[in-house]
């Protein structure tokens, strides 16, 4: 039987008191209207077959331009295009609008959390390109 | 932005939770050491001030003089080869790696990307 030290109980006890507290504010995050709203405009747009067909197109001329495929100038021109249409698109502009009200409500969070715990916690919680 | 009770207490709670933990409390102590010794807090000012400016005059498309660019290493080398500073780096890395673990928990429970909410601009 593994013997613990006093020190990693009570790492642990911490550790599990965070991941209650984590649970806690999961449940009533996702009980706001901010966040509701946010994750209803998500599927939104993933139903929206005008706005996924946009999507598959600024892939192919984002692909072609990338590889150097054709007149790179015809597909800057679609691009432009395709990207005003998908900004003009009522599904695309409900996410931005509920993007918006979701990053106001998380910051205000945010700050309270960090103030609390003494660090800044989103800050400090951007994960590295690298796993760091 | 208004919070409501509720959520008031539970991101409190989040945030008194995070405060205990040794991640948290070895970061909060290597940096009152540091910020304790005159030295210590005198150099880490002096890098960060050099290189915000040297960043922000390279962001704006000038060319650094080599002699700047020198100045820059020198002082870096010696912040980090500074004990408290070297134990506060140490301390941070942890804490950001341990902060990464719950922000990445709290986005799966909550069902959003916590972390680019919380910090877009």
């Amino acid at each position: 039987m593994e013997v613990t030290t006093m020190a990693e109980t009570t790492m642990t006890l911490h550790e599990a008191e965070v991941s209650q507290a984590v649970r806690s504010l999961s449940m009533v995050l996702r009980a706001t209207p901010e966040l509701r709203a946010f994750l209803k405009a998500a599927q939104a747009i993933e139903a929206d077959t005008t706005v996924q067909g946009l999507l598959r197109q600024i892939r192919t001329h984002q692909f072609a331009l990338q590889w150097s495929q054709d007149n790179p100038a015809d597909h800057s021109t679609a691009l432009k295009k395709l990207r005003a249409d998908l900004e003009a698109q009522p599904s695309v502009q409900a996410y931005y609008q509920a993007e918006q009200a979701a990053h106001e409500l998380l910051q205000a969070v945010d700050a309270l959390i960090s103030t609390t715990a003494g660090v800044d916690f989103a800050a400090n919680a951007k994960r590295s390109c690298c796993g760091g | 932005m208004i919070l409501s009770e509720e959520l008031k207490q539970a991101a409190q709670a989040l945030g008194q939770s995070l405060s205990t933990t040794d991640a948290v409390q070895t970061y909060l102590d290597a940096q009152s050491r540091l910020q304790a010794d005159p030295q210590a807090a005198s150099l880490e000012e002096r890098f960060q001030k050099l290189y915000q400016d040297l960043l922000a005059r390279q962001q704006a498309g000038e060319q650094l003089a080599q002699a700047e660019v020198d100045e820059f290493y020198t002082l870096r080398s010696q912040a980090q080869s500074h004990p408290l500073i070297a134990e506060r780096d140490f301390a941070l890395s942890q804490v950001k790696s341990y902060l990464a673990e719950v922000a990445l928990d709290l986005s799966q429970q909550s069902g959003v990307d916590y972390t680019t909410l919380a910090r877009a601009t």
